[in-house]
């Protein structure tokens, strides 16, 4: 299946893309879109994922389709979502 | 007693005298400093009852335990006066030499009342105050007046802070700027000007001790490697920029005067583009390892040479807002607000009210004086900082008191779209999906603060479902106001609040080694409800009733339009259904007083007879 992988702020930078399309098998969860993810852009792999488990690196979180803050890295995507990597800024 | 000096300053404009008071170990730790202590000054000096813009409303000035010391990101001081815009208290933060040098003169905190007979410069030279005359910077914007000043006195270790033509014309929403850093929310510089304070200048030579230097430098050089590490990466990434593409992605990027949740023009005026196309440099508050403030500079067109420091709140307020859609026109607003001495949420929700209004037909371009003030006009919204700083024209009058009178002075339906709560305008998050945060909003003591409440963070990370008011959000609300509130004491940049193994544990030790004074965790956990409460006991003791507690018609009759939020509105039932569940879990009664066994648990005795009720009945089911 397909999924979108939008990037915000560092991890925009750090792919130097603001999104990119992976495939993905049926079935994988959130956490296998990161592994995919990672290979396809390293730069990611420390800033913002965490290397062989591919957390989040902390005060990161990932939004599906602009609705729902992902929980569970292990919960099963679904084709066509879109992935937003984002950070949660305060104050200002 | 280390750090603290045990004095407060006491200054009467009026007959320009000044007294000492003195303060102890007690007193200190149950307030520690900032937020927590300028509100403990304003409400015993501040009579109940008294006109916000008179010369009893106390202008109250107070030190971060850790200002003037090693401790990185602490050298912040705390103002709290009457709310001139809310009636409310109005409590605000800054942070920058000034905040250092009110220390280094000596005093732990500031009490100012009276009004001068002539606009005046407050000079407190270590122990020594006097009373200049202010006519030679009357009329100078913020920064202007500063640097103006300090040439007059030729000394570059005079730090300042002053208002700019705003707060000299009363305009609600005005700014105490000091050194480009803003006492921003509440109308303090209104409070200023209405004592015709032009500016209070300081020079400090004293040292500020700590109790335990090979501990404090220890935790200090183990803090500034922690804000150097990924934790903070994000802050000195883009700044809190970073928010216009994050809050436009889940679709609660306040646009139009709140009317749509996603701005076509996002990207244009996002972090990222500061960065990539106008970023000149990053800059730190005083002793900050961090570096948030993103500098952006207007290399050509119109606005060549317009240059501030931008942060999220006045971008999304001046910006989409306004539906404005590029930076430059943002970039020299906010410089405009800033220099005009006017806070930018503030003013941003104001033009963008006034846009609206005209819009819709309910204002004219004759009301405006010739102006025709579209969304994405940004001459217009440039016209109208102006015509509200100066008051004028009607329009410019009326706008200067804030969207709330404006809105019922004008009617006609306006109020509706007039986006406050308790008179200060909304921040930028479109609360009709997130519905935790919007209780948070209509509680916040000092009207509608992100800052204060927090619990943003609830319903963004998806702690709770963001489109829903379920049970038990009013007790995670609370917590997240406690925390925000002992960090407002501290004070401690919120920017660092993950970067301790356990926050209370790791705080309450470093205060003791900074100030001596034996301090638990557990005492400081307590300073969040004391401070809390006291916050609102003040604004019962000023007439606060629960209707007070509420956001505008908007969040609830118009559903989100568009975007990942379409569809989302807040239910007044289930609003109404929240605020009591919070009024609950703070321990007050269904109409949200206080009872007088809660404030004599939390160490506020003294005001237990005046503000305390009856505890409230157990009622089954």
């Amino acid at each position: 299946m397909n999924l979108i992988v939008e990037f915000l702020g560092l991890s925009r930078g750090l792919a130097q893309t603001p999104e990119a399309s992976i495939s993905v098998a049926e079935g994988a969860s959130y956490r296998d879109a990161l592994a995919a993810t990672a290979e396809r852009f390293p730069a990611l792999i420390g800033p913002v994922l965490q290397p062989r488990t591919y957390d989040l690196a902390p005060a990161l979180m990932m939004n599906v389709n602009g609705r729902y803050a992902v929980r569970d890295l292990d919960a099963p995507a679904a084709d066509g979502q879109r992935l937003i990597i984002m950070f949660l800024e305060a104050g200002g | 007693m280390h750090s603290y000096s045990g004095k407060i300053l006491h200054v009467d404009l009026s007959d320009r005298t000044t007294r000492v008071q003195r303060v102890g170990p007690g007193f200190l730790k149950k307030y520690l400093g900032g937020v927590g202590l300028a509100t403990r000054l304003v409400y015993d000096n501040t009579p109940a009852g008294c006109d916000p813009l008179g010369p009893d409303n106390a202008l109250c000035f107070a030190c971060s335990a850790f200002g003037g010391t090693t401790m990185p990101v602490g050298t912040k001081h705390g103002v709290a006066s009457k709310s001139p815009l809310t009636g409310m208290i109005g409590d605000s933060l800054s942070g920058s030499h000034f905040s250092e040098m009110i220390k280094r003169a000596g005093w732990d905190g500031m009490v100012i009342k009276g009004q001068a007979p002539n606009w005046t410069v407050l000079f407190i030279d270590d122990d020594e105050v006097s009373f200049i005359d202010a006519a030679p910077w009357v009329g100078m914007g913020t920064s202007e007046s500063q640097e103006a000043f300090r040439e007059h006195m030729g000394d570059e270790n005079v730090r300042i802070s002053a208002i700019g033509p705003a707060g000299e014309h009363l305009l609600r929403f005005a700014t105490i700027d000091n050194d480009g850093r803003q006492v921003g929310r509440t109308g303090n510089g209104t409070v200023m000007g209405s004592k015709r304070l032009k500016m209070i200048a300081i020079r400090g030579t004293q040292p500020v001790t700590v109790a335990h230097p090979k501990a404090v430098m220890e935790e200090t050089l183990k803090l500034i490697k922690v804000t150097q590490g990924p934790g903070t990466l994000k802050y000195r990434t883009l700044g809190t920029p970073a928010n216009v593409l994050n809050m436009n992605k889940l679709g609660v990027l306040p646009t139009r005067n709140f009317s749509e949740t996603v701005f076509e023009h996002a990207e244009a005026i996002s972090g990222e583009t500061l960065r990539d196309k106008f970023k000149v440099k990053a800059v730190a508050c005083v002793g900050c390892s961090i570096a948030c403030e993103q500098w952006g500079e207007v290399q050509e067109g119109k606005y060549k040479g317009a240059r501030i420091g931008l942060d999220y709140e006045p971008l999304f307020a001046l910006g989409s807002n306004c539906g404005i859609g590029t930076l430059p026109p943002i970039i020299a607003l906010v410089q405009q607000a800033d220099e005009l001495g006017m806070d930018g949420m503030s003013a941003g929700v104001v033009v963008s009210w006034a846009m609206e209004c005209f819009e819709r037909g309910i204002l004219s371009k004759e009301d405006f004086d010739g102006i025709e003030p579209r969304f994405g006009d940004d001459d217009a919204a440039m016209a109208l900082l102006e015509m509200m700083a100066y008051r004028k024209g009607r329009m410019g009058d009326l706008l200067a008191d804030g969207v709330k009178r404006a809105s019922a002075e004008i009617g006609k339906g306006s109020e509706a779209f007039a986006m406050h709560s308790k008179g200060l305008e909304l921040p930028g998050y479109d609360v009709r999906s997130l519905q935790t945060f919007a209780m948070g909003l209509a509680v916040g003591t000092r009207g509608a603060c992100h800052n204060r409440a927090l619990s943003y963070e609830l319903d963004i990370k998806g702690v709770v479902d963001r489109f829903k008011i379920e049970p038990g959000r009013g007790k995670l609300a609370m917590d997240k106001e406690n925390f925000a509130c002992v960090l407002d004491c501290l004070v401690l940049c919120k920017f660092l609040r993950n970067c301790f193994d356990d926050f209370y544990i790791d705080v309450a030790r470093i205060y003791t080694e900074v100030t001596g004074i034996e301090l638990t965790p557990d005492e400081l956990r307590q300073v969040g409800p004391r401070v809390w409460n006291l916050k609102k006991a003040f604004n019962i003791r000023e007439g606060w009733t629960k209707e007070m507690d509420w956001l505008p018609d908007r969040v609830f009759d118009e559903p989100v339009p568009e975007g990942p939020s379409k569809g989302s509105a807040i239910k007044r039932e289930e609003l109404l259904m929240e605020i009591e569940e919070y009024y609950e879990a703070r321990g007050w009664t269904r109409e949200g007083l206080i009872p007088k066994s809660k404030l004599i648990e939390l160490g506020l005795e003294d005001i237990a007879d005046q503000i305390g009720v009856a505890d409230p009945v157990a009622v089954e089911g």
